[in-house]
Formats: C-alpha cells, structure tokens, sequence
C-alpha cells in the first residue's frame, strides 16, 4: 500500500481528482483492541476491518505505535484517538472510493472545490465530444495530427472536453519513441486508484477513470518506465512513447509484473521473456525455451534428453504449444536434446497450467503460448551467436519506416563435424543436422488496422552409418490481422496452418528397403474479440474451428529389389470447433471473478473405413462385427461439451490474496507413444467412433503473498486433477501403420494432485526462483480382459510421477557487464518396471518383470553454472557482443536416465544409462549490428 | 461386410529393426556425454518360483519339455528342475500321447508324427497335483531353408539364410540357432602328476576341445508386409574377423519354426524385454503371459509358450582355409597364459621346492612338457592347460 503513496500525493498536488459529488457513506463502526501497535500495522488492519484503503507515507509512521480500544465507534472517532499526540492528520473519502488520508501537517479535503469542472470547460473550447485529441496544459494549440512526440512527464494532457459524466475512457498506443514500435504487454495504470491494464500486441491500451485528473504510469518489459499527467474530461485518445530501455530491463520487467500475481484473477499461469530464460545455463550453451519452463513448479520430464513437457501430471500430448498462434506438433531438435525455437526470434513465453483461459483449447494439460518478437521498425539490424553446435542470425528492419517491419531468423548444426571426429566407419558415414527459420512480418494500416504474418519451419535429419535415415519437418505460417472498433472493443482474426511429417528410410538390406512416412495437416480459423464495457467487466469472446487432415502411415518400398509390400493407410479428417465467451467480474475491490465458458464440438469425418466392434465388448479383432465405409465429408463420429474456466480471487491484504479455480478441458487428438521419452516416431491420432475424446477436469487453490514491496513473490497453489479416456497401451502394442489401433489402445483414467511452492525474486543483484513440488500422477487401466488390465486393474504411478521436485534458478549480477547463473535441479527417480525373477527359456537367461511401475530409478540431481560477459554498454556503438560460458552437470553427477537388465554371459545384470554423465562446459559467442 | 485381411499385431519387421537401430544409435551419440555403469536395485519384492515350460510341440520327431522353476535375480544357483510331473500332449480330437521324463525334469515323447492341420495342447500335472495346460494351437508345418550361406566381408563372417512358403501359410518365423567350434588351451600338456614324483605320459586329449553355445537371442521375422511370403537374406548372425570361434573349424545349425501369430507376438515381447533394452527410445517392458495357464487360478502366472509346429534345420561349416589369412583372433580366455614354470630352474630350485609342492595341486599348476635332459618339466595353471573347463574334449558326432 505504502508505494502508492508519493502518487497519490502528487496527484493531491495536482488538483486531485476525487469526486465530490459521489454519495457518501455513513462511516464504518470499529470494534477491536489495538495494543502497541505499529501505526503501519494498525493502519493494516483497519483497512482489512473496514474495506477502506489508507494512504500514508511509511517514513512519517514509522517507529510509531498505538494503543487504542474501539466499541463499535466510527472510523473518524478512532482514528482521532488514536492520532492524538502525533504530528499527524487524518482525513476520511467515504465517496465511493473509501479512502484513508494520513498526512504529516494540514489534512487532505477529500471534495474538489465547486466550479472546477466549469472552469475547465471553457479552456478546453468547444469540440466534438467524442475527439480524440492531447492538449499540453499551457500550450496555446495542438499538434498538427494531434499526437504529441516525447512528451514530458510533467505536462498535465487535457483530454476531451468539458462534461459532467463520471466516467471516461482513456485510449491510445504506447509506442517506442526509436522505433515506433508498439510496446506490447505493459502496464498502463494508475496507481492512486489501483486501477490499470495492460497494452495489447499492437501496444493499445484503453482505460476507464474517473473524469478529473490524473497520473497515468506506464512501465514495461524493454522501457523506461514514464508517466502521463492527465486532466481526464471526457473520453479521449493519448498516445505515449517510451524510452529504450537497453540496460536496467530486468528491473523494469519486475515492476512491469509486479504484485500481478497477487491482483490478478489469473491462477497457475507462469510468464518468462527471453532475458530471463537467456540466464540459465543449458548443456551445449543453447537458449532453450523448453528447458526453463521445466524448471517451473508444476512442470516436469522423464528425462534430461527430452523436451517432452509433463504439466502437473498430464502426458506430453497434452500440452498446446502454441508459436505465434501456430501449433507446434514437434517443437525438438535431435531426438528432444534442444526445443526447435531460435531463442532471437521469441520475445516471452507463457504457461498456462492452471485455468486455461477459455481462448484456447484442445489439449488438456497446459498451453504453452511462445510470443515471437517484431522486428525494429526503425533501422536494419543483424544479430547471432555461434555455439558448439549450432550458429545462429537474425536480421530485421523496418518494410516502411514506423508502420511495418520484419525479422527473420535461421539456426544451422554442424553436428556432423564432430560425428566424423569420432575413430568409428560407422560414425564417418552417419549424419545428423537440424536447422530452423522464423519470420514475422508487422504492418500498422492505421490506427485502428494491423497485421501481422509469421511463418516457422524447422527441420531434422539424421542418418547411422549407410542404413536408416530419418527426417522430419515443422511447419507452421499465421496471418493476424487486428482491428479496434472502438476504444472498449477490439478484435483480431486469425489464420492459421501447421503440418508436421516425418519419413524414415532404410536402404540397408535390399529386399527391405522401404520408406515410412506421417503427416499431418493443420488448419485453422479464429476470430477472437475482447470488450471492455466498464473497469469491472474484462469479456472476451470469439469463435474458432480446426481441419485437421492425417496421414497416419504409409510404408512404401524403395528399389527395385525391394520385397515389401505398400501398406498406405486411409486418411483421417476431423473438424474441432469451439465457441468461447469470459467476463472477469470485479465485484468489490477485494473479490474479483472470472468466468468462462467455452463449447467444443468434433467431428471425424470421412472418407473413411469404419470398423465396428461388439458394443459393450473390449475392443478385439474377435468382437469385431462390421465395416462401415463413409463417403467425403460424411460426420462419422460427433463428440461436443462444455469446457468450464472459473476462477476467483479474494484479497486478503494489499500484499496477499487466495485464489481458486475450476477447470475443465477436452483434448480430440491424441499423441500415440508407447516410448518413455517423445521420439520422433510418436504419431498423432484423431478421434474417431472409436477412439473417444479426453476429458480433464482441475481443481485448484492458491495463497499468493508478496514481501518487500512485492519484490518477493511467494505462492503457494494445491490442485486436483481427474482426467479421463487418455490413451494408454496394451503390453506389445503395435502403433505403426496399424489400421485397428483400437484394440492395441486402451482408454485410461488418471489421477492427479500436489502442492507447488514457489519463491521469486526477478529484481536486483541477486535474483531467480526457488520452486519446490510435491505431486502425484496415478493412472489406472481397468478395462478389457484380465490380461489387458494393467496391474490387475489398480492405480499405479505414471512414468512421470516424480513425488519430490525441487529447482532453483539464481542469478548473480556483478556488475552490468558480468552476471553469473547459477541451476540445482533434484526429483525423486522416475518409475520404473524392474525384473523380479530370472526363468531359463529357448536358449537363455530371460527375465521376469514387476508390474508396471512398480519401482523407481534412482533420485535426480544436477547443478548447471553459467557466466555472461557483455560488451560496454555505450548505446551507440556498432556492435554489441556477449560471451556466455557454462558448465552443465557440474558436480559430473551421473544421473541414471534409465535402468536395464541384459543378459551378460549366462547372469543378468542391472546398468543405468546417464545422458550427461560428466561437466559439459561451453562457450557461446553473440552479437548485434 | 467383414473385413478380409488384418495385419497382425505386431508383425512390423522393418519397422522393429528401424527403431533398434535408431535407439543404438542414440546410445553412440550419447558417447559425447553418456555412461553406462553396473545397477543394482535395491530390496525387491521377491516372488515365489514360478513354473517354466520350455518347449513346443514337435510335429515329426520327439517333443522335448523342460519344466523348470524361476530363480530371483541374485540367485546363483542352476535353475531347479520340476521333478515328477505327468505331461501329454492332447490333440482337440481326443488323441493323447504321454511325454516320458527322461532327465529331472526333462520331459521327453516318442518320435511322433502328429496330423498336421490339428489342434494340440500341452497339458501338465505337477507333483503336487497342480494342473496346467496350453492353450490350443493348430500345428504348423515348416518349409525347408532354401538357403543358409556365410559370407565373408571385411570385419567378419556374415550368415544369411533365405526361405520360402509358396502356399503363403507361415508367414511368421522364428530361428534358433547353435554354435560349435574347436579350440585348443594356451598348452598341450603331454604328462600327468600321479604324486609321489612319478610323472607319466597324459592318454587323453585336453588341449583340443569343442564348445558349443545355443543362441540368447530371438531371431524372428514376418513376411506379412511382403508381397511374398519368403524371407530372402535375412541376417541371422555376424561373426567378427576377431572371433576366437573361426580359429580352426566352425560349425553352426539354425532350427527354422513357423509360428502362429500368438506365438509370434510373444517372442516379439520376450525380445522387447530382452534385447532392446536401455536406450531413450526403449518401449516399456511389460510383464509377459505366455500361453500356458493354471486350470484352477488363471491368475497365477506361468511362464514360456508352447507352440506347435515342425521344425527344419540346416548346418553349416566354416574352416579356417575359407576366411581370409591375415585375420588375428582375439583370445579372451587364455590370453594372460603367456608363461610357463620350469621346473627344477634357477627360480624353482629343488632345494626350495618339492614335486608334490609344484604338481600336487593340478588347479595350480599341471606338468606340460618334459624338456631338456633328465626330470625337468614346464608346468602352468589347469585353467591355461584343461580345455575341458571350457568344452568337451569329444569332438561331435557331426564334426
């Protein structure tokens, strides 16, 4: 409460703004025995005893204390009390704001002097009432086009005219002052009301205040935080440039999201940018995105080579991840050791893990939404980096000058180098590479029209010595094109396509020869438009739908010699459509809802070959009944639901509130993998008549409490999660090129619940976060023959139930130029399937298994250090460049990926498999032209 | 309208083997940073021994079944043999034929000949009066190998076999194969120590040996994804340029089995657990039930298939005047016998040192050759003498 202070005095300066002609409300009766207490303290718990707020400067309080005793008196007559004696005054806004003045000195009229508004009218002249328009208070005119360049923060803007409404609404750009970029995400805000939004991605804003005077803050990921001094009369436009702001950004993005924890009604949602994400260190020095999302609480993988994501205990198919509004089917390179995003070409990623918003839609788990970054609108820049691995560069510049800019973004392997270094024929002859390119094009028609075109492609391949080789492809493209109707209404339409493919061929034995090949096709439609009726309505609402066409399998053979039959499975199409409408409701100050509903609908659809089974009957090819054959576009199956996304928060304090959430989710395409790890031979999977949709439902509580002026953050959030129909595998299940996967697939049921701690600190020298999670995840297969029942039917422990979690990620500035990072990560081993017996069989030693995860592999613990050295930080110099070194594993700890048994010499014997098992240290090269 | 053809479940040859390449793969790469070391599990949940039937139902010849009891892990012990149970094999038609226990636990029938085209079971009754049979499995006739060659490449010694079915009715196979090969100790000992310091001439042979090992591994393939069904090429086995086995004479024998689809996808699962394991892209291994069944407790698990068919095999010799002359075998075994002892010598003086204390003990030390004038003899551990300890000195009836 206490930084609002100097605002709030400023603002008094000022003029104030505090409406007179408000209804007053009798004062509030308190009851209650306050003791020696601190004035900041007592102040504290008369706000949460009252629903009035206090405004005080914690530096004229301080090191006082009070002892008073309250029956039922009026706020004033306590107060008075227990003020006397101090050098301080009181005074008391009953108008609808309920307000709490403390002041050192004469007290504070909480009532405008009569006339004011009239007086102010007749400067302003007579204008149409609804102009958009900025008036330097002192200046004898305006701007030609009415926008004023780099404004001083101390100028008072009038905005409107003259009139009597209590209301008015505030709308405009914040831009770059260099570049005229749109600043994106920042808060506008003004701080005495506690009231402010957040700048969309063409940087508008819109802000309803009460008319009168104001300080409107700004403050932002990458700018100096500024301010506006505003003479609000009616509704009006007031655009705002921002500063550059090259060196102190960490300090800004904390502001920036300060206390945004505590006041939003958002739960379970975490926000990197790439600065942040740059910091921590990574085997082989590349920036992964995918690698510090695992290092939130909450988020979890079976293993280090592997950027399968498992968010609060869902599987790895069940997370959206979103590139630019483009859905990513394979977002890994080389097997799942690196995520496939150019870390230069993103500006922030969000996690959803808790409520999902009610825009998206389609997996269960969570929505991983990578923003990609404009490119400067101003002057032509060049930037990258080289790696051990992988070099990376990055050009961007303005199409037109302030109106339309682009970026594009490459990264290339030479992995290859290093696999011919090793002494082995086999090596000399095999290859791996992976490369991918991003590029966004934004063009600004008008105020009120935007687009915005993106396109992705990232590709693999790798080949062991002369015999398979496999080689995949991400695809992605979206058009965005933004338009504001109005200050309270905007929308934005989108277009989308992604495609994924892979091919593995093998050459080695000439009447085997043959070629594998995937697809699938993505197509996609959204309309999403948000309306700000009032401050307390926030609605969003829109409408989408999603072709997907799948080309599940095709074995081809490749040579003439070649003996192997063509096997091309039939197509699959499905048609997802969702309506989605939210309202985030703030009912008082303290309790604010959001509530959304969003309505899916799917259909298969054909031409397709339907196969059906006996109804009630596990599905086997013996209860196997009939064939249906659908013609083009027939609906062969239709699922639809309603997916609820409720959330609330209540303020407890200034500084702490508790939230809650219910969530339910409903995911139509389902990732086939029987592998522990996501390997690129995973296939996508559309529901179909019998292969059902699977539900989720997730339940969740929070207690978020921020200390030291917000800039500790700490949370506490529990949840519960029951999901249903996840696609699990019978033992031995054949998911490649099986045209009746049904009856290898099994429909699983799973529950999960935990608690996750986190601790943040995003500002000073010293900063990072220290997340701690206790989880299960338990699924259960009872369905089907005895022999079809996993463990006898009972829940058992998911491949990534990993109770105990615990990461930290610290940062340590030495100085502007030289920071280091510092990542401890330790869980509970991962379960695992251990052999009980050993049995003699045909020939050998063989051995007989636990159930399913019955045990686990041993814990897991990994140290990574990291040091940046940058450049001078002279604004205006050519080049800037950084050097990163890092040391990954650095305690060379070998962590046990995986456990398995051979048979060696007549015994079998246990061996783990460490991926990293010693130090890796790097050193990555960076730079800017 | 029913569908006319299914693939089978698991019949995805390629498909396998494109996976466990890519998964050895992996395993290479990973040499940048990866390690593999000994594991050792911790307190498991111990089991009680379960019954193992090892065997099929042999559709022209004697039908041999093993019944033995699983073992834990550490246990060092031979696999106990299941003693004193009544085996037969039932045909659905009624007929029923005794198999004979021939060694503990070893169940033996007569050289049969069953009708082919029939369904068969195998039906057991312990000691302890337990019943258990195998589910019903029509028995399957083999086609003969059309081929099984070696050829040499530059590293080593590949086998191909090739086959076929024209009446396209097996379609899914399994090989099992032995190896035998000669091989001599690191010394021909010509005396023996009788004690008492009388030194006589050895009779028997126990430098030259045969050692003959049956194959761990699973060798299966489906032509189902074939436009025929014939297997042309396939790789049974590579043996390296370095092997010690291609020393002298090498002899294999592969034993060909059409299978029924069940039996198939169990040994396309025992190989998953067994073969494929400890990569990142492993499939999980799962608990395996065969085909043989407690009547009383269909839950108890029984481990092993019994399968129906008739078998084919084929034997192939290698000898050492076929492979190339400038190979180097690598001898793990007696590598470190480089040494012999003399005795009596300047080292071994005989005023230090008695027969009895040289000889006496022949694990310690066996006499080797008599050299020079007088009772002089070389000597060196059984372990470098006494092929025995790693084959028979009888050399095979085929050799």
């Amino acid at each position: 409460m206490t930084n609002y202070l100097a605002a709030c005095f400023f603002v008094l300066l000022m003029g104030g703004t505090f409406r007179s002609q408000a209804q007053n409300a009798p004062s509030p009766l308190v009851t209650g025995t306050y003791q020696r207490l601190p004035l900041a303290q007592f102040f504290e718990q008369l706000a949460a005893a009252t629903d009035y707020r206090f405004f005080y400067d914690p530096a004229a309080v301080d090191s006082l204390n009070v002892s008073v005793q309250a029956q039922g008196e009026p706020l004033g007559q306590v107060l008075r009390r227990a003020l006397q004696g101090t050098a301080l005054q009181f005074s008391v806004d009953s108008s609808r704001h309920r307000q709490v003045f403390i002041t050192r000195g004469p007290a504070i009229s909480t009532r405008l002097a009569a006339g004011f508004f009239q007086a102010e009218a007749t400067e302003a002249g007579s204008q149409e009432s609804r102009q958009v328009r900025l008036l330097p208070e002192g200046a004898s005119g305006r701007d030609e086009d009415g926008r004023n360049a780099i404004s001083s923060t101390t100028k008072v803007y009038n905005i409107g005219q003259g009139s009597a409404s209590e209301q008015a609404t505030l709308a405009g750009r914040v831009r770059e002052a260099a570049t005229g970029a749109p600043v994106v995400g920042a808060n506008v805000f003004v701080e005495a009301l506690n009231l402010g939004t957040s700048t969309a991605a063409d940087g508008s804003y819109t802000l309803t205040l009460p008319t009168g005077r104001h300080e409107v803050r700004v403050r932002g990921i990458g700018v100096k935080a500024t301010k506006r001094q505003v003479l609000l009369r009616s509704n009006g436009r007031l655009d705002i440039e921002t500063q550059d702001d090259i060196t102190t950004l960490q300090e800004v993005l904390i502001r920036a999201e300060r206390a945004k924890n505590v006041t939003s009604t958002q739960m379970g949602v975490d926000k990197l940018d790439i600065k942040t994400m740059r910091q921590v260190p990574t085997a082989f020095g590349e920036v992964d995105i995918l690698r510090v999302v695992m290092t939130l609480p909450g988020v979890k993988t079976v293993g280090e080579g592997n950027t399968g994501l498992n968010v609060r205990g869902g599987a790895t198919d069940q997370n959206l991840i979103l590139f630019n509004g483009a859905t990513i089917y394979n977002p890994s390179h080389l097997f799942g050791f690196f995520s496939a995003f150019n870390p230069d070409v993103v500006r922030s990623v969000e996690l959803y893990k808790g409520a999902i918003p009610a825009r998206y839609g389609g997996r269960l788990s969570s929505v991983l939404d990578i923003q990609g970054r404009p490119g400067d609108a101003q002057k032509y820049h060049f930037s990258g980096g080289v790696g051990p691995l992988t070099s990376r560069l990055t050009l961007e510049g303005p199409i037109v000058k302030n109106k339309g800019s682009f970026i594009v973004g490459g990264r290339s392997s030479y992995s290859n180098w290093l696999l011919h270094l090793l002494p082995n024929e086999v090596y000399k002859q095999s290859s791996a590479s992976f490369s991918d390119l991003s590029g966004q094009i934004d063009y600004e028609f008008d105020k009120h029209n935007s687009l915005s075109v993106t396109a992705y492609y990232s590709t693999d391949k790798f080949q062991l010595g002369r015999d398979t080789a496999y080689h995949y492809v991400n695809r992605a493209a979206t058009a965005k094109w933004q338009h504001v109707f109005n200050p309270k209404l905007s929308g934005t339409l989108t277009a989308a396509n992604s495609f994924y493919r892979y091919d593995i061929t093998s050459q080695r034995d000439p009447s085997t020869a043959s070629q594998l090949t995937y697809a699938i096709d993505h197509y996609e439609g959204r309309a999403d438009f948000s309306y700000l009726p009032t401050n307390k309505h926030n609605v969003e609402f829109g409408v989408s739908s999603v072709l997907y066409h799948v080309a599940p399998g095709g074995l081809e053979p490749s040579g003439a010699e070649s003996l192997i039959r063509t096997d091309v499975l039939e197509r699959e199409q499905g048609l997802e459509s969702a309506v989605y409408v939210s309202d985030r409701i703030d009912l008082t100050p303290r309790l604010s809802v959001s509530g959304g509903l969003r309505y899916s609908l799917y259909n298969a659809l054909g031409p397709r070959e339907v196969y059906r089974y006996l109804p009630g009957q596990a599905k086997t090819l013996s209860n196997l009944t009939d064939t249906v054959r659908y013609g083009a576009g027939k609906v062969l199956a239709t699922y639809h639901g309603p997916e609820y996304r409720l959330s609330a928060r209540y303020s407890l304090t200034e500084h702490s509130s508790v939230k809650a959430s219910f969530n339910r989710t409903r995911q139509y395409i389902h990732m086939l993998s029987n592998t522990t790890a996501m390997s690129p031979t995973d296939i996508w999977k559309l529901s179909d008549g019998n292969v059902r949709p699977q539900v989720g439902d997730q339940y969740s509580l929070g207690y978020y409490h921020n200390f030291r002026n917000n800039a500790i953050e700490t949370s506490v959030e529990t949840y519960y999660k029951a999901t249903r129909d996840f696609v699990d595998y019978k033992g031995g299940a054949v998911l490649l090129l099986n045209r009746h996967i049904e009856t290898d697939i099994v429909n699983a049921v799973g529950r999960a619940y935990g608690v996750e701690l986190l601790v943040r600190k995003l500002s000073g020298k010293i900063n990072g976060w220290i997340s701690y999670t206790y989880s299960r995840t338990l699924v259960q297969v009872n369905q089907g023959t005895p022999a079809d029942k996993i463990n006898g039917g009972r829940y058992y422990p998911s491949n990534f139930d990993k109770p105990h979690d615990f990461s930290l990620v610290g940062n340590y500035r030495f100085s502007r130029r030289i920071s280091s990072s510092l990542n401890v990560a330790y869980s509970t081993g991962r379960p695992i399937t251990l052999p009980l017996a050993k049995y003699y069989d045909a020939g050998a030693t063989r051995v007989y298994y636990s159930e399913r995860n019955a045990y686990r592999v041993p814990d897991y613990f990994r140290m990574d250090f990291g040091l940046n050295l940058e450049g001078s930080h002279k604004a205006k110099k050519l080049a800037h460049s950084s050097w990163t070194f890092g040391v990954y594993n650095l305690t060379g700890r070998q962590n046990p990926y995986s456990v398995y048994f051979r048979n060696t010499g007549g015994q079998i014997k246990g061996y783990q498999l460490s991926i990293f098992g010693q130090p890796i240290p790097t050193v990555v090269y960076n730079f800017k032209f | 309208m029913l569908p006319t053809t299914f693939p089978a479940l698991t019949t995805i040859i390629p498909m396998a083997i494109l996976l466990f390449r890519f998964a050895n793969w992996l395993a290479l790469l990973l040499l940048l940073g990866a390690c593999v070391q000994p594991y050792e599990p911790t307190i498991l949940r111990s089991t009680k021994p379960l019954l193992v039937v090892d065997g099929f139902i042999n559709g022209s010849g004697i039908t041999a079944i093993r019944l033995t009891r699983s073992l834990k892990l550490e246990e060092q012990t031979g696999f106990p043999p299941e003693t004193g149970a009544l085996l037969r094999i039932e045909a659905a038609s009624g007929q029923q034929y005794k198999l004979r226990e021939t060694m503990a636990g070893t169940y033996e029938s007569a050289a049969l000949v069953l009708p082919a085209g029939q369904r068969y079971r195998l039906h057991i009754t312990t000691r302890a009066r337990r019943e258990y049979a195998s589910d019903f499995t029509l028995l399957k006739s083999t086609p003969p190998l059309d081929a099984f060659r070696a050829q040499v490449e530059p590293s080593g010694v590949q086998l191909y076999l090739s086959t076929h079915d024209d009446t396209g009715s097996s379609q899914y196979y399994r090989w099992q194969y032995e190896e035998t090969w000669e091989f001599t100790s690191a010394h021909d000992s010509r005396w023996r120590y009788l004690g008492n310091k009388q030194m006589v001439r050895r009779k028997e042979n126990i430098y030259r040996c045969w050692r003959t090992e049956s194959a761990a591994n699973i060798k299966t393939f489906s032509t189902l994804r074939l436009q025929q069904d014939a297997v042309r090429d396939y790789r049974l086995l590579f043996v390296p340029a370095t092997a010690i086995r291609l020393r002298y004479r090498y002899s294999i024998i592969v034993h060909q089995y059409a299978l029924a689809r069940e039996e198939f996808d169990y040994w396309e699962a025992v190989k998953k657990n067994t073969d494929n394991l400890g990569t990142l892209f492993d499939p999980l291994p799962s608990q395996i039930q065969g085909n043989v069944h407690a009547l009383a407790d269909e839950s108890e698990p029984v481990l092993g298939f019994v399968g129906a068919a008739t078998v084919r095999e084929q034997r192939l010799f290698i000898n050492r005047a076929q492979l190339p002359f400038e190979w180097q075998f690598v001898d793990d075994i007696y590598r470190t016998c480089v040494d012999v002892d003399t005795f009596p010598s300047a080292r071994y003086k005989p005023s230090d040192w008695t027969y009895d204390e040289m000889f006496g003990d022949s694990v310690a030390r066996m006499p080797v050759a008599r050299i020079g004038p007088g009772e002089t003899y070389t000597g060196q551990t059984q372990a470098c003498v006494d092929c025995r300890l790693h084959g028979s000195n009888v050399s095979p009836s085929f050799w």
